[in-house]
């Protein structure tokens, strides 16, 4: 009797795990702001989850004498707090920081990846990188090079999913 | 003296042969009865149905979880999110349910529940990378592999199945490797995980789950180096497998421990001559020629962790007074010692010697270590470690050959000469394994 119990637990366990994956996303989709990044794609294939589009955003990589930041060295794998701005239609990155910004401005959340020290330059993933498609369907998305843009849902506390995914203004649907 | 088990096949031929040295005056009627006293008949050809219907009902869940994992790989888009993510909890708890009533409830079929429930171990993998895969989830992907782990390890605990332990430990040498070599990450996280896996391993005497964790631990370490300096990361790997291996022979002291002896022997083997194999390639000379030093402190640290583990364990032994266990121990002690020394004698060396004189010496060595080990199989009567040697031998003639003539030889030539230069080192060393190994038999039982 003891034992369905620690196997109903472990199993439990599982499920919550499941949920929770589904649940921290789900509340970002559903109550994080919603905005528009430009975007480019590049299309490799996972062997677990099968085929996707890596996006490259413009947020992606930072010149740094181009944006506010606090004058410290970042390192690899630091986690930075990037301050969106709305222009016309997409958001752009104002500054970068490795402590959360206090003001109101809505802000993502990211890891250094790389560092060029050479043109002052850090390459940053927010974990919205990979957006994933039916199998064969990658090639089709990587082809539009020239105008391809992601809506991202963004959470007050910088969390970041990826919603969906425009060519030229047109959802990117495969039903 | 315990009585051993044996299938009744070959009890009846132990007795019909014991009747017949009789009968020749070759033992005496007592000895027949001694002998005959030692062995009872066992349940072995039932065990052995049994396993195999475990190993049937194991593959075909993991065809049947590999079909699911490519399923949502695939990414049908016929199926709704919602519709898919509803699919897989049913997958999940139907498995779980249905193998844990086969297994402990109704217990009617107790192996096909068993592999119900490490299916439902692979659906609950495929069910991280759905949800990963529906809400574009790639923060961070190894610790989808770790959630994984995670989520398997108490099944196997609570359940007591070794293919579970077996896989838990398989997805965490499989995360440490994609977190390491994606990330640069040190991974510290790993080593407490893998101190709880080799745990519950030696609890449920698991051996294909020690020999993964160790496997995993060889790979920690190599990747946790891999960007210092890469020559010093192949001895320090060396050593590593050395200090396995010795650990292995530390388990002869305690009979319930005896059972993960070979583990340890067969990776730390592996990881040692493996080791030594890099070192013989020309590149490695040439790296060390260009890098000049080794930055070696964690090298002299390993020599020192390696020197009183062996230090600790010949102590206990005396203590122990268990003078068998000893005399091997100290035997094998001495001989994986003195290959360090080689070893580090070989490193000290790096900065005065040239790279040629470095090949020759590091040639000479991996030899006279396959030949030691042979040795040490044959004196000892263990097969794994002559088989290894010879594994290594061979696989050094076939890269020297390839290292001598693959630029000065004619094409068709060099393959028609590989070729034959195989197929006789095959013969060769088939013939005389089995000599080796039928002498190594024969030895026993005068014993």
């Amino acid at each position: 009797m003891k034992r369905k119990l620690w196997f109903g637990l472990a199993v439990g366990l599982q499920l919550a795990i499941l949920l929770l994956m589904i649940l921290t996303k789900s509340l970002v989709l559903a109550h994080g702001t919603k905005v528009l990044l430009k975007t480019l794609p590049v299309d490799p294939w996972d062997l677990f989850r099968g085929e996707y589009v890596t996006l490259n955003y413009e947020i992606s990589q930072l010149n740094l004498k181009e944006l506010h930041y606090d004058g410290e060295a970042f390192k690899r794998n630091d986690r930075v707090y990037v301050a969106l701005k709305k222009g016309d239609k997409y958001w752009s990155a104002t500054s970068v920081s490795r402590r959360r910004p206090a003001d109101e401005n809505l802000f993502i959340k990211g890891t250094v990846r790389y560092y060029n020290d050479y043109d002052s330059t850090i390459f940053v993933t927010y974990g919205i990188e990979s957006f994933f498609v039916p199998e064969g369907q990658g090639p089709e998305i990587e082809r539009e090079v020239v105008d391809l843009h992601a809506e991202v849902s963004v959470d007050s506390r910088g969390n970041a999913a990826l919603s969906r995914l425009f060519i030229r203004d047109k959802e990117i649907n495969f039903r | 003296m315990a009585e051993k088990k044996l299938s009744r096949n070959r009890l009846r031929w132990l007795e019909r042969e014991v009747g017949l040295w009789r009968e020749d005056e070759i033992i005496s009627e007592e000895q027949a009865g001694a002998i005959l006293h030692r062995y009872v008949a066992g349940e072995e050809r039932v065990e052995q149905g049994g396993r195999l219907v475990t190993v049937l009902s194991v593959l075909g869940a993991v065809l049947l979880g590999i079909g699911a994992i490519l399923f949502f790989a695939s990414n049908w888009q016929y199926l709704d999110r919602w519709v898919k993510v509803g699919l897989i909890f049913v997958c999940i708890v139907g498995a779980y349910s249905s193998g844990w009533w086969l297994a402990f409830g109704k217990k009617t079929y107790p192996k096909a529940g068993m592999a119900l429930i490490f299916l439902g171990t692979l659906f609950y993998g495929s069910g991280i990378w759905l949800i990963a895969q529906i809400f574009h989830i790639n923060s961070h992907f190894p610790n989808g592999v770790l959630f994984w782990f995670i989520g398997v390890l108490p099944v196997a605990y609570v359940t007591g199945s070794l293919p579970i332990l077996t896989e838990s430990s398989l997805l965490l040498s499989l995360w440490t490797v994609m977190e390491q070599g994606e990330f640069n990450n040190r991974n510290f996280l790993f080593l407490p995980l893998a101190a709880l896996v080799l745990f519950l391993a030696y609890r449920m005497k698991g051996r294909a789950a020690v020999s993964l964790t160790l496997g995993g631990l060889v790979l920690w370490l190599v990747l946790a180096n891999s960007y210092v300096d890469s020559p010093a990361v192949v001895l320090q790997s060396a050593l590593f497998g050395l200090l396995v291996f010795s650990l292995g022979s530390f388990h002869t002291v305690r009979d319930d421990l005896a059972v993960m002896k070979l583990p340890f022997r067969v990776v730390g083997l592996l990881t040692f001559l493996f080791s030594l194999y890099l070192l013989t390639f020309g590149f490695v000379a040439r790296v060390l020629e260009y890098n000049g030093k080794l930055g070696g402190v964690f090298f002299y640290a390993s020599f020192a962790v390696l020197s009183a583990a062996l230090a600790a364990a010949g102590a206990y032994t005396i203590l122990r007074g268990q003078s068998t266990a000893l005399k091997g121990f100290l035997f094998e002690g001495t001989l994986v010692l003195s290959a360090f020394s080689v070893v580090a004698l070989l490193t000290l060396a790096w900065n005065w010697i040239n790279p040629v004189t470095f090949l020759v010496v590091s040639n000479l060595q991996f030899f006279a270590v396959i030949i030691g080990v042979v040795v040490t199989g044959y004196l000892n009567s263990e097969t794994e470690l002559v088989n290894l040697g010879l594994l290594f031998f061979v696989l050094n003639v076939i890269t020297r050959y390839f290292d001598f003539f693959w630029g000065t030889m004619n094409r068709s030539l060099f393959f028609m000469g590989g070729g034959l230069l195989l197929l006789s080192a095959g013969f060769l060393i088939e013939r005389n394994r089995r000599k080796i190994l039928s002498e190594m038999r024969v030895k026993t039982y005068e014993a």
